[in-house]
């Protein structure tokens, strides 16, 4: 197996792994909004269901959640789970978005109350207040954050490889069985530091754009 | 009757009792100074004052019209069994908001956050009377000086413009276009009256407090409050700045803006304020023109306040 065969074969895995990511951010930026509003919100059976679900979440590994998605369908209700991708998928949304539902819950918490209570006395309505006071002050808050959830986020999906998704770790792995060389597995460091390194700028710039200010 | 007139005014935190019956009464164009030591209850009254809180009772009176009323204390919750006693007079006409008839005698338990539609309602409506200066300035940091001062007048346009398609006319745009205009050119003035005509786009990490304070009273300015409340405005600056913005608070006063500032600069106090009230444990202690108060005070918890101050001017 050649160095160019290797590398063809990274690149045809690499898109399972950048799909599950882009995907996994897709819906778990939004779904986190939701999950971070349950926990905020002043209904209380709804703040205990939400705080529940983010502690389980948070205190299971990733590795377990996307197994019982894969199996637990089929075991549980005679269903089973055809798809690997969509398995992961839908373990690694609803991870990253209780995570994400946390950060954002400490960026509003963050918020001082003079903000509201300036947009209150001046006649703002409540929308006006969250939709231009908080929000853009809140974004800015968690960009560090998030930054450092997105970068885990792509190493992470190499966990997808416990239920046989053709991403990069097990794409190096099964070279490893079958031609019997090492190095692949290793030279897999490689691709995941270049997509942390495009992210690291990104948020880089992302963090620079909102300089003009400090809070 | 005054221009503007408040009568018992009480609030409680839980069991902290913390306004207990605050009467106030201002003319139009006067300026009020409410001083006292911390802890008597002057920030709550001006957070009542501007519906930050909601007392648990008061009758507030502007030009002659009672604005808002409330009665949420114990004897009234026994008096009035099942209404929450929130009323406004309206063309003499007495009308009671009386939020959900059918509401449980328990809701006067309430948690305050849990307030009637009805009395929401009530508050946003009659918010633009007042205007705010906080001691910790408050301005949203994203964005400049400029959009500081035009937001809310701006938002406040467009809440008042014409719904639907009518928005997307000609006509609608262009008179919003005007008005966006408008609203810009009077901001640059209101900046240039408080001396900040060169700051419009800087942004408020870029400037002094003392100039950051100034912005915030531009900010409340725009709005054309019948009554300004600034509390505390000059407690987080150094003497200079102090300077700077009590200078502006007194150019205010020459232009017919009636105030109420909460304030520990009794020199201010003496030379700007038409009357000043001191408060103690949440009663007005002692009120009067400055040299009734300052001069010849009635009260010993006065007397020793006052004492008290100069000596920390000494110390200085
Ligand atoms: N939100 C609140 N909850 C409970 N107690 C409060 C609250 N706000 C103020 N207090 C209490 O009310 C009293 C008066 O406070 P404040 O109005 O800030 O006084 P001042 O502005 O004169 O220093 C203090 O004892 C304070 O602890
Ligand atoms: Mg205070």
């Amino acid at each position: 197996m050649s160095f160019a065969d290797v590398n063809i074969q990274f690149l045809e895995a690499a898109k399972y792994t950048l799909g599950l990511f882009f995907l996994t951010l897709l819906i778990a930026i939004p779904l986190g909004v939701v999950i971070c509003a349950c926990a905020m919100s002043r209904f209380r059976p709804v703040k205990w269901l939400a705080n529940t679900f983010i502690w389980i979440i948070r205190g299971t590994p990733l590795m377990l959640q996307v197994i019982v998605v894969m199996y637990g369908p089929g075991l549980i209700f005679d269903v089973p789970m055809k798809n690997r991708f969509l398995a992961a998928l839908i373990a690694f949304a609803i991870n990253y978005a209780a995570y994400f539902a946390e950060i954002y819950r400490g960026g509003i918490m963050a918020m001082p109350k003079g903000q509201y209570e300036a947009g209150k006395v001046l006649g703002m309505s409540k929308a006006s207040v969250n939709g231009l006071v908080i929000f853009p002050q809140v974004v800015k808050k968690i960009t560090p954050a998030m930054g450092n959830e997105v970068i885990t986020l792509v190493k992470d999906t190499s966990i997808a490889n416990i239920i046989a998704l053709p991403e990069i770790i097990l794409t190096a792995k099964n070279i490893v069985a079958t031609y019997a060389i090492i190095w692949p597995l290793f030279y897999t460091g490689v691709f995941y530091l270049l997509m942390s390194g495009v992210l690291t700028l990104f948020f880089k710039w992302l963090e620079k754009r909102t300089n003009y200010y400090k809070a | 009757m005054a221009f503007y007139q408040v009568n018992n005014v009480y609030k409680n935190f839980g069991d902290v009792k913390v306004l207990k019956g605050i009467n106030l009464e201002l003319d139009e164009g006067q300026v009020l100074a409410i001083i006292g030591s911390s802890g008597s209850g002057k920030t709550t009254l001006l957070r009542c004052l501007n519906f930050l809180e909601i007392p648990d009772k008061a009758d507030i009176y502007l030009k002659g019209e009672n604005i808002f009323s409330i009665d949420n204390t114990d004897s009234a919750a026994a008096s009035n069994a099942d209404e929450s006693n929130i009323s406004e007079v309206e063309n003499g006409k007495n009308i009671q908001t009386d939020s959900e008839k059918n509401q449980p005698t328990h809701a006067k338990k309430a948690k305050p956050e849990k307030i009637s539609k009805e009395m929401r309602k009530l508050i946003d409506s009659k918010r633009g009377h007042f205007g705010m200066v906080f001691q910790s300035f408050n301005l949203f940091p994203h964005f400049n000086v400029l959009k500081n001062v035009t937001l809310a007048a701006k938002l406040k346009y467009d809440a008042h413009a014409p719904k639907g398609f009518a928005r997307w006319s000609k006509e609608a745009k262009a008179a919003r276009k005007q008005a966006m205009q408008e609203i810009n050119e009077k901001a640059v003035a209101l900046l240039e009256r408080v001396g900040l005509g060169e700051k419009l786009n800087s942004y408020p990490c870029e400037l002094s407090g003392g100039q950051q304070q100034r912005v915030a009273i531009a900010r409340a300015l725009i709005l054309q409050p019948d009554i300004l409340c600034f509390d505390e405005p000059t407690s987080a600056l150094d003497p200079e700045l102090t300077r700077e913005v009590l200078k502006v608070i007194r150019d205010l006063k020459k232009d017919g803006h009636t105030m109420i500032v909460v304030t520990h600069e009794m020199q201010f106090a003496k030379k700007v304020a038409d009357k000043v009230i001191f408060m103690a444990d949440g009663i007005v202690e002692e009120e009067g023109t400055p040299q009734q108060v300052f001069e010849h005070p009635v009260s010993e918890k006065t007397k020793a306040f006052l004492a008290e101050s100069e000596k920390s001017i000494d110390e200085e």
